[in-house]
């Protein structure tokens, strides 16, 4: 009697035992996804502006002076643009596949340069980048919206983070 | 003395097949409550290593919808995969998945910078809402999950 008695209480603390190791596993790795983890977010006081504008629509060719006035380099930017005469209206013409000069097209934005990263730097020396579009068969454009674009480490991974808050807005006329 | 020494052979033999036993019952039982509390639990979506719903805080897009055409702008970091549309006409309300309204919807869905636009029929509805619908991985494979709530964008038609 004794020792079948034993024996129970071995199996019942094995048991426990085991079911508080499975239990505190599946919550563990339940619960790790909750951890607030880090995200691909661009850096503050990324900012760029659009220093000029030409839209000659005889011709379909749109150039575009950017400017980097923030405190991070840039590596490149998304552009869409569209022809709606609602100035509200969202522009959803992807441009990037249309840039002649002054850019390198990747997948569906525009980079300075293969080369380097972050090429365009706010220093004076070189923060200026003049670019190039073939917008034909497109329509008369009415506004273009770019949003600068960076390369940053995100879980020790280089990533493209774009920088919605740098968002620019630039309304077209002929010329 | 022999019987004495048989007896205690047996006694000798019998932990060994209990603790073997005792083992084998407990991975048994470990395996058993293992699958049966996996089921009780939610099951978790994760995108970039965190809870897909936490990935909903920082999806970023534009949506309007004017003359039967409904535009997208992706201007965030997160991949959307596809949009579960909710057309409202006064109490009720029905849900769409894009690709039952657009055929042109992107395969892949919308990555950063990623526009669409493409006209949309939404019926009599005088509202819809926009919500963003994300991939990510579970156990069971890659499962979509709808940002559903705040998340979403109102427009008025």
């Amino acid at each position: 009697m004794k020792n079948k008695k034993g024996i129970s209480v071995v199996i019942g603390y094995i048991l426990l035992v085991a079911i508080s190791i499975v239990m505190s596993i599946l919550v563990y790795q339940w619960l790790k996804t909750y951890v607030p983890k880090e995200t691909p977010t661009c850096s503050e006081g990324t900012s760029i502006f659009v220093k000029g504008v030409s839209y000659d629509c005889m011709n379909s060719v749109l150039n575009i002076t950017i400017k980097n006035n923030g405190k991070f380099s840039v590596n490149g930017y998304f552009i869409h643009a569209s022809t709606s005469e609602d100035k509200n209206a969202l522009a959803t013409i992807d441009l990037s596949n249309r840039i002649t000069s002054g850019g390198n097209v990747s997948s569906n934005s525009i980079i300075f340069s293969f080369l380097t990263e972050n090429s365009l730097t706010p220093d004076e020396s070189n923060n200026i980048q003049e670019s190039t579009f073939d917008v034909s068969e497109l329509g008369i454009l009415t506004k273009i919206e770019i949003i600068p674009t960076r390369i940053q480490e995100v879980d020790e991974k280089k990533r493209v983070v774009s920088c919605t808050d740098a968002k620019v807005e630039e309304i077209l006329t002929c010329s | 003395m022999r019987k004495r020494g048989l007896i205690k052979k047996k006694r000798g033999i019998s932990p060994v097949v209990t603790s073997i036993l005792l083992v084998a019952m407990t991975i048994v039982l470990v395996s058993i409550v293992f699958l049966w509390f996996r089921g009780l639990v939610e099951e978790s979506v994760t995108k970039f290593g965190k809870n897909i719903k936490l990935v909903c805080d920082d999806v970023q897009f534009e949506a309007s919808y004017s003359s039967g055409v409904l535009s997208v702008v992706n201007n965030g970091n997160i991949p959307i995969f596809r949009l579960s549309i909710r057309m409202s006409q006064g109490g009720s309300f029905q849900t769409k998945d894009i690709t039952d309204l657009s055929s042109s919807w992107p395969e892949i869905g919308l990555d950063q910078g990623g526009a669409f636009s493409e006209s949309i029929n939404i019926g009599s509805a005088n509202k819809i809402t926009v919500f963003p619908v994300l991939v990510g991985t579970s156990s069971k494979g890659k499962k979509t999950y709808v940002c559903e709530g705040a998340y979403g964008k109102e427009i008025d038609v």
